[in-house]
């Protein structure tokens, strides 16, 4: 009876153990995303220290425009779009290529060791694999320059080509990204019922077949709401990477150039408040949206894979 | 049930995610419990006016300083090993005198850019900050950020500043006409030189690398013989446009018109001293420009520095120090403890430094290129002003300020010269962020160093000039848009030119200069002349 005239105190009674854990989640969530979310007025704002964010004058779209000024606003935003989308594929496929190896590894220690390997850089900052790059691909100084010399072949000179840039980037991404989604995946497949593999066996499946009828389905699930997730950071380039693996270097800016970099050059030197946050607005609007298209997508197809 | 769960679940992490980037810009100025209270600061104001007027009269002995204060004040650069033995002595001083002393906190050279206005936002408690036309000066005052200082307070508080003040220094220290600085009590020339090997000079026959002419000639020779070295390593953010202004100042100097630059630097706009109408163009629209390029060009082609170069993040001088490159440019501050470091280092590179001004008078600084302000919501800005005064212009605490401990890190030679002792290098001569507090009364000069350098110090002081709009501040406030939109320009299309990346420089400046006419360069030149009008007829 009771359960159903307070069906929220009812739940809040029986599993108040799983409530208890995502408080914290949700006090961090509250605490650092929605009361800040206020902050958003900054972006129609011409801000000064005196007034604060709510006293001071109003100015509109103003902050908006510098974005449109110089014709980028479309480049960067195709630029962060494509990579993202690219990075999203690759690595999705990687890790759960990776992930579904790992598990089919019968030795151990060597499948901890090469989990950990594979995990290191992540660790990483991206002002180090940064310098990596430059070392690799200098023109005068770099180790691959120096070899094709060595070789006596022409050295190339990478900095200036636009062609290889999306390459490395690509590379470099799944470099830093594999093994974190690796571990995501392998746990999913650990999760996997062993009484279906057992089944499977006394069935005379191939290894192949187990994987294509059994480990692949069973962790759609968690692809689809990782992929999903993913989409809402799909307009943010990821600044470190996109900054410091190219050298914010302006010969090949209109393959490398993201809204990231491209708004941090324009204020970098001119601590406007609004316009950053302009361009922050707008790069969450629009995120916005392509996860409500996502989902309503995920929600036709598959009503149960959908996050909301 | 559990799947259900599962999506609530999912639901928040997705609704987390998505307000990431909203935290991102709210979290910017989230501290506001204090900025947003416009009215409780008017009234704070109004009392203090109140304070100041009845101070003289209440007490003719001074202001009320029976309340012990301690005062933040922040400075730039890394904090100095024996910063605090040199502020302890200080504060001893300033507690005897004015009843505070004073907290200093550092912001790195890697940081400030970033953390300079964030401390002004964040609604943390602290009083005095070193500041300068080239480090946000203009853009926090206008923002607020600094508390006015009046004249009736200048001469209430800080007596003794009031009487040695440059009027000069004072009147370019106005914004919107108000005064929210004490500039430096001294007069600094900018002045570049290069600093050279004199072991590959003599090696190749070279005397001297003072002129471009010669400094190509000594690069030449070094890309020709010494296959390991990059003959200048330029292209940081920091020297990306040293060799492009060497030779375009030559040529504009030179020239009948005598060009010069004008405004916020993204803008590239330059104005010909002898106009009086002002008329304001790109950089990029005298022909000047297009020799520079080509030049820059053909040293480029040449491998005078790395075909990577605008990827640097080590400067010239460092990659110099390095023993990675032949010559270095830099300005002579920098020159004089370059120069004390690499000769011990490498006393067999027999270094030499040789005057790159090659004819150009070098710039009389303006005097807000160093000065100090205090912070707007200071609870203590009458204090912070005294302490200030003190630090300028008692010649105890200036000195030690500048140099350090007398008898620790410098001994007096003679009148106005030191010496530096072995502990300098915990507390370095001039390079503590003390370059707001410099006065030319109690200056001293180093001694020992850079053998040439009187002989081109005596030459610059004779040529030094500052140009006409050398104290003219632009108010960016209408074309906020445009200067950002050009910045961005600025750092790579400009810079790309600047080392002379370019294949084909007449169709690459047209390219330039499409670019800044769509991203609004004339409305900004116009307002540029617009103002520069209103300058000239105010001066």
């Amino acid at each position: 009876m009771n359960a159903r005239k307070h069906p929220l105190l009812y739940d809040l009674q029986k599993n108040r153990t799983k409530w208890l854990m995502i408080l914290p989640a949700a006090v961090v969530v509250i605490l650092m995303c929605y009361i800040p979310m206020a902050g958003i007025v900054l972006a129609f704002k011409e801000y000064n220290y005196h007034d604060g964010i709510f006293g001071s004058p109003w100015v509109g779209f103003k902050n908006f425009q510098y974005f449109f000024k110089s014709g980028k606003a479309w480049l960067t935003t195709r630029n962060t779009i494509l990579y993202n989308i690219v990075f999203l594929c690759v690595n999705t496929f990687l890790q759960i290529t990776c992930a579904i190896m790992l598990s089919e590894l019968a030795g151990k220690i060597f499948k901890r060791i090469t989990q950990s390997v594979m995990f290191l850089p992540y660790f990483i900052s991206w002002v180090v694999v940064g310098a990596f790059i430059y070392n690799l691909f200098n023109y005068e100084f770099g180790a691959v320059n120096t070899f094709l010399r060595g070789a006596g072949l022409e050295p190339v000179d990478v900095y200036s080509n636009k062609r290889m840039w999306p390459v490395i980037l690509v590379v470099v991404s799944a470099f830093k990204n594999v093994g974190y989604g690796t571990v995501m995946y392998l746990a999913s497949i650990m999760n996997i019922d062993g009484e279906m593999f057992e089944a499977a066996d006394l069935d005379g499946a191939t290894m192949w077949q187990k994987i294509r009828y059994i480990t692949l389905p069973s962790i759609r699930p968690t692809v689809v709401i990782l992929f999903l997730l993913a989409i809402g950071t799909i307009m943010k380039g990821d600044f470190q990477m996109f900054w410091q693996v190219t050298g914010n270097n302006p010969m090949v800016l209109d393959v490398t150039d993201v809204i990231d970099t491209y708004v941090t050059r324009s204020l970098l030197t001119m601590q406007e408040f609004g316009m950053t946050s302009a361009a922050g607005l707008y790069q969450s609007g629009i995120s916005f949206v392509l996860v409500l298209i996502a989902n309503y997508i995920v929600k036709k197809v598959e009503p149960d894979y959908a996050l909301f | 049930m559990f799947s259900k769960k599962k999506r609530v679940m999912s639901l928040l992490l997705a609704v987390m995610l998505l307000t990431v980037g909203l935290c991102a810009c709210g979290s910017k100025g989230t501290n506001t419990g204090e900025t947003a209270q416009p009215a409780d600061t008017k009234t704070e104001s109004a009392s203090e006016e109140q304070k100041e007027s009845q101070a003289p009269e209440a007490e003719a002995a001074g202001p009320d300083i029976s309340q012990e204060v301690t005062l933040v004040m922040y400075l730039i650069g890394d904090r100095p090993v024996d910063n605090d033995e040199v502020f302890a002595k200080i504060n001893e001083r300033l507690k005897a005198e004015i009843n505070a002393t004073i907290d200093v906190k550092f912001m790195s050279w890697s940081e400030y850019e970033q953390k300079y206005p964030l401390i002004f936002a964040s609604g943390e408690d602290w009083d005095i900050i070193y500041t300068a036309d080239w480090c946000f000066y203009n853009a926090q005052a206008s923002k607020q950020g600094f508390y006015e200082i009046t004249q009736e307070a200048l001469e209430t508080y800080a007596p003794m500043t009031a009487e040695t003040m440059y009027p000069e220094a004072w009147e370019q220290a106005k914004v919107n006409d108000k005064v929210y600085m004490l500039p430096m009590n001294y007069k600094e020339i900018t002045a570049y030189v290069y600093m050279a090997r004199g072991d590959l000079m003599d090696k190749y026959g070279i005397s001297s690398v003072s002129t471009l002419d010669e400094a190509e000639s000594y690069m030449d020779a070094i890309v020709k013989n010494e296959p390991s070295l990059i003959p200048i390593d330029v292209g940081s953010d920091y020297d990306k446009l040293f060799l492009y202004d060497r030779m375009y100042k030559k040529a504009n100097w030179e020239s009948e018109e005598k060009v010069i630059a004008i405004g916020p630097w993204q803008v590239m706009a330059s104005v010909s001293e002898v106009d009086d109408e002002v008329k304001v163009m790109g950089s990029y629209d005298y022909p000047a420009f297009k020799d520079t390029i080509e030049r820059l060009k053909d040293w480029k082609d040449r491998g005078f520095w790395s075909k990577n170069a605008v990827v640097n993040t080590q400067n010239n001088t460092e990659s110099f120090q390095a023993g990675k490159s032949a010559l270095a440019m830099m300005n002579v501050n920098t020159a004089k403890s370059v120069y004390a470091s690499v000769s011990a280092e490498h006393p067999e590179w027999d270094i030499r430094v040789f005057d790159a001004q090659d004819g150009v008078p070098p710039v009389l600084n303006s005097y807000l290129a160093n000065g100090m302000s205090i912070f707007s919501k200071s609870k203590n800005p009458e204090r912070a002003l005294m302490a200030l005064d003190y630090l300028r212009n008692d010649e105890e605490i200036n000195s030690l300020f500048c140099y350090g401990i007398e008898g620790k890190h410098w001994e007096a030679a003679g009148e106005g010269a030191l010496v530096s002792l072995p502990d300098s290098a915990n507390y370095a001569y001039d390079s503590n962020c003390n370059w707001g507090v410099r006065n030319d009364a109690y200056w001293r000069v180093i001694e020992g160093g850079i053998p040439n350098l009187a002989d081109m110090n005596k030459e610059w002081q004779e040529t030094a000039r500052s140009d006409r709009y050398q104290t003219f501040v632009f108010n960016d406030e209408s074309v906020k848009n445009e200067i950002a939109a050009m910045g961005e320009i600025f750092d790579t299309d400009y810079k790309l030119l600047g080392l002379g990346f370019t294949d084909d420089p007449e169709a690459d400046i047209a390219k330039l200069r499409e670019k800044m006419e769509a991203a609004g360069a004339q409305k900004v030149y116009d307002e540029i002349q617009k103002q520069g009008l209103e300058f000239l007829a105010a001066n």
